[in-house]
């Protein structure tokens, strides 16, 4: 008898109930589990929130990009030369002989 | 258990343990052996290096409108060898770009790698095309320069390359201010090539650049170079130049100088219109600047305003013989006669009785040959020989008397001649007000924000602050005090006096106005003049009671009239005129109180 042989029987001879050993090995492989769930929540949850924010700093960057283009759009829209060629075909003129009236303060 | 048994359960725990072992020794090389290597391909595969470009900062006027802003622009690449269909990517982009087929057929055929396809393109165009999410076609945005303005002001922004370097004018002198931050990060990689979920522990934020807020105002700017761009019509000068400057503060209103050009548009612009006469081409000022002799002379004690001297016409100082521009002699003349005449013969009597350490000395507290200091890219020095130098001549101490053999820029002139306004305190001329650098988050919008620049001071704290930012106000800089404040009074008066009396065509209604008109021929190398040509010029200030600015008009080649009283005073009574109107100043009080009597 080789020594696998006998070392199978020596744990026959132990006498120890099998339904111990059952329980040992779920609790080991509920732990595995458990361990394995909790590593994949928070890998899940890592990859979420590394998504979110990257989706933000690109939404962020939009928003930096059309703010900056919109006040130049506006800018550009209300311009010098353009208020003057609006306000010109309102038939808006240049103010001339100003009125300046003196007011007595009294003092 | 039978021997067959017993050699198949031997073998079994053999080729496992054989197994376990390959494994290990797997492990052992992929672990320890090959790490090095194994590891830095991974990194090579998964990681790039993300360039991010924070925008430049931003210009506004002193009211808190744009002038120079930024605009995103899209530019498309493909790798065509990845394209996983070329006639339906031609087909899609065709669409979206407004380009023929043809084009994009010769593009996308390209052998190469990342192919350019379209540059340039609006932010609208880039994002369509970005969002059709086609295979190895990559739309990417960047920054572009944008002037709203166009032109105005052009000489005083400068502009910027598709490097993204400024040149010229603010955007020159501020570059390293202005520059955006650029953050090169880097970043893993998905099979998509997008960035990893897992690798946030850095979000790249780079700094945009440090937003300006200039003294310049966008109104008095383009009046400014209204009233320029018509007195070259009406008097067929080639070129000109205003400037606007607030005596009490050096603050630049406005600075204009035609013919001008249009930053968004540099590239087709020839190179000589970028530089800005007002502060880069120095000349001879002429008759304007007996304005600094009269107050060389007076500070010095020199004269009094009632002192007299023969003006013959015409007389020899130093070995040369001087004469007044009309060769007319005015006999007895005091010192408002002298303005007033604009006697070539009288301020080289002045200078020559000053003797040339004391002129030279109060010219160059009022600045001539050094630059004013203004934050303007390329000012010049201007050019001022005194007695020590080995060129100076005997009679330069008489031409230099009536502003000629010396150079100087048309800011130097005006800086000058404000200090006679403010009561002999000569200011740093300045262009920028204010500097905020912006934390990075915080888009300020100082045309809304309710605090605006609207006075002469910039105070700190006078606009908005986003949380995070940081405000620098400029305070105005005393360049020096050439004169005294009773000296500066004096001549003032004197200059009004002189308007008064001959050069009506710069008289405002209403208000009383001091200056001094110019006229000067134009140097050419070889030590002669330009004949016929001149340079035109009037410098003024008003009102008289409290000046609110100081403007030259300086016009060079005029065809109708070759002198300063005819082509720039009208130009300078028509722009005070309308600067009086805009910022609200009040006529003096007995034009009122006499106009109010009328009714």
């Amino acid at each position: 008898m080789n020594r696998l042989s006998k070392w199978a029987m020596h744990v026959k001879r132990a006498g120890r109930p099998s339904w111990l050993w059952a329980v040992r090995l779920a609790l080991i492989v509920a732990m595995a589990v458990l361990v394995a769930g909790l590593y994949l929540a928070q890998a899940s949850q890592m990859s979420t929130t590394g998504r979110q924010l990257e989706s933000m700093r690109e939404q962020h960057d939009q928003l930096k990009r059309e703010n900056a283009e919109l006040l130049y759009l506006i800018s550009r829209d209300a311009n010098i030369a353009s208020l003057q060629q609006r306000s010109a075909a309102k038939g808006l003129v240049p103010a001339e002989n100003i009125v300046y009236l003196a007011v007595n303060s009294g003092e | 258990m039978s021997d067959s048994s017993r050699r198949r359960l031997v073998l079994l725990v053999f080729m496992q343990g054989l197994v376990v072992i390959l494994v290990i020794a797997q492990l052992i090389r992929l672990q320890i052996i090959e790490h090095k290597r194994l590891s830095d391909q991974a990194i090579q595969d998964h990681s790039r290096r993300q360039v991010l470009k924070a925008p430049r900062g931003q210009i506004f006027d002193r009211n808190g409108d744009l002038l120079v802003g930024n605009s995103t622009r899209y530019e498309i690449r493909t790798d065509p060898g990845s394209l996983s269909s070329v006639d339906r990517t031609v087909n899609s982009l065709s669409s979206a770009l407004g380009m023929p087929l043809g084009d994009l057929r010769v593009a996308l055929g390209k052998s190469q790698t990342n192919v350019l396809v379209a540059t340039e393109l609006p932010m609208t165009v880039g994002r369509a095309i970005d969002k059709l999410g086609i295979w190895a076609v990559s739309a990417t945005p960047y920054w572009r320069r944008a002037y709203p303005e166009g032109s105005l002001a052009a000489h005083v922004l400068g502009f910027v390359t598709v490097e993204e370097k400024g040149y010229y004018g603010v955007e020159g002198y501020y570059e390293a201010s202005l520059r955006g931050q650029k953050e090169e990060v880097p970043v893993v990689v998905d099979v998509w090539l997008g960035l990893s979920p897992f690798d946030f522990r850095h979000i790249p934020n780079p700094r945009p650049g440090t937003d300006l807020v200039l003294t310049i105002d966008r109104t008095i700017q383009a009046l400014t170079e209204g009233e320029l761009a018509r007195a070259l019509a009406e008097t067929g000068a080639q070129s000109g130049t205003i400037i606007v400057l607030d005596p009490h503060t050096g603050d630049i209103l406005a600075m204009a100088s035609l013919p001008a050009f249009d930053p968004n548009a540099y590239p087709t612009t020839p190179a000589s219109q970028f530089v800005n006469p007002a502060i880069s081409m120095a000349y001879e000022p002429g008759s304007v600047f007996k304005i600094l002799t009269m107050a060389s002379a007076l500070q010095s004690g020199t004269v009094q305003p009632d002192s007299v001297y023969n003006d013959m016409g015409c007389s020899e100082m130093g070995g040369q013989v001087i004469c007044n521009w009309d060769r007319q002699g005015h006999g007895v003349s005091n010192m408002v006669d002298l303005l007033a005449y604009s006697s070539n013969v009288g301020a080289a009597t002045l200078s020559t009785r000053m003797g040339a350490q004391t002129f030279y000395r109060h010219l160059q507290a009022f600045g001539i040959g050094t630059p004013s200091g203004v934050d303007l890219q390329g000012e010049a020095w201007g050019s001022l020989r005194v007695q020590s130098d080995a060129d100076w001549h005997e009679s330069d101490l008489a031409t230099h008397a009536f502003g000629q053999g010396l150079s100087a820029t048309p800011l130097q002139m005006v800086v000058a001649v404000a200090a006679v306004a403010n009561d002999g305190i000569m200011m740093r001329p300045r262009v920028v007000a204010q500097m905020i650098n912006r934390s990075g988050d915080n888009d300020l919008d100082l045309k809304h924000s309710q605090a605006k620049i609207s006075s002469g001071d910039f105070l700190p704290g006078s606009v908005e602050e986003a949380p995070g930012d940081q405000v620098e106000t400029a305070r105005p800089a005393i360049l020096g005090s050439p004169i005294s404040a009773q000296v500066a009074h004096t001549l003032v008066e004197m200059l009004a006096q002189a308007v008064e009396r001959e050069v009506p065509q710069a008289r405002v209604p209403g208000y009383r106005i001091a200056g001094k008109t110019g006229t000067a021929q134009i140097p050419v190398p070889g030590g002669y003049y330009d004949d016929p040509w001149t340079i035109a010029s009037f410098i003024g200030f008003g009102p008289v009671r409290d000046p609110q600015f100081v403007i030259l008009v300086k016009l060079d080649r005029p065809t109708i009239s070759p002198y300063g009283s005819t082509t720039a005073a009208p130009v300078f009574q028509r722009l005070a005129a309308r600067l009086f109107i805009l910022r609200g100043i009040a006529p003096d009080d007995n034009w009122e109180l006499a106009s109010l009597g009328a009714r």
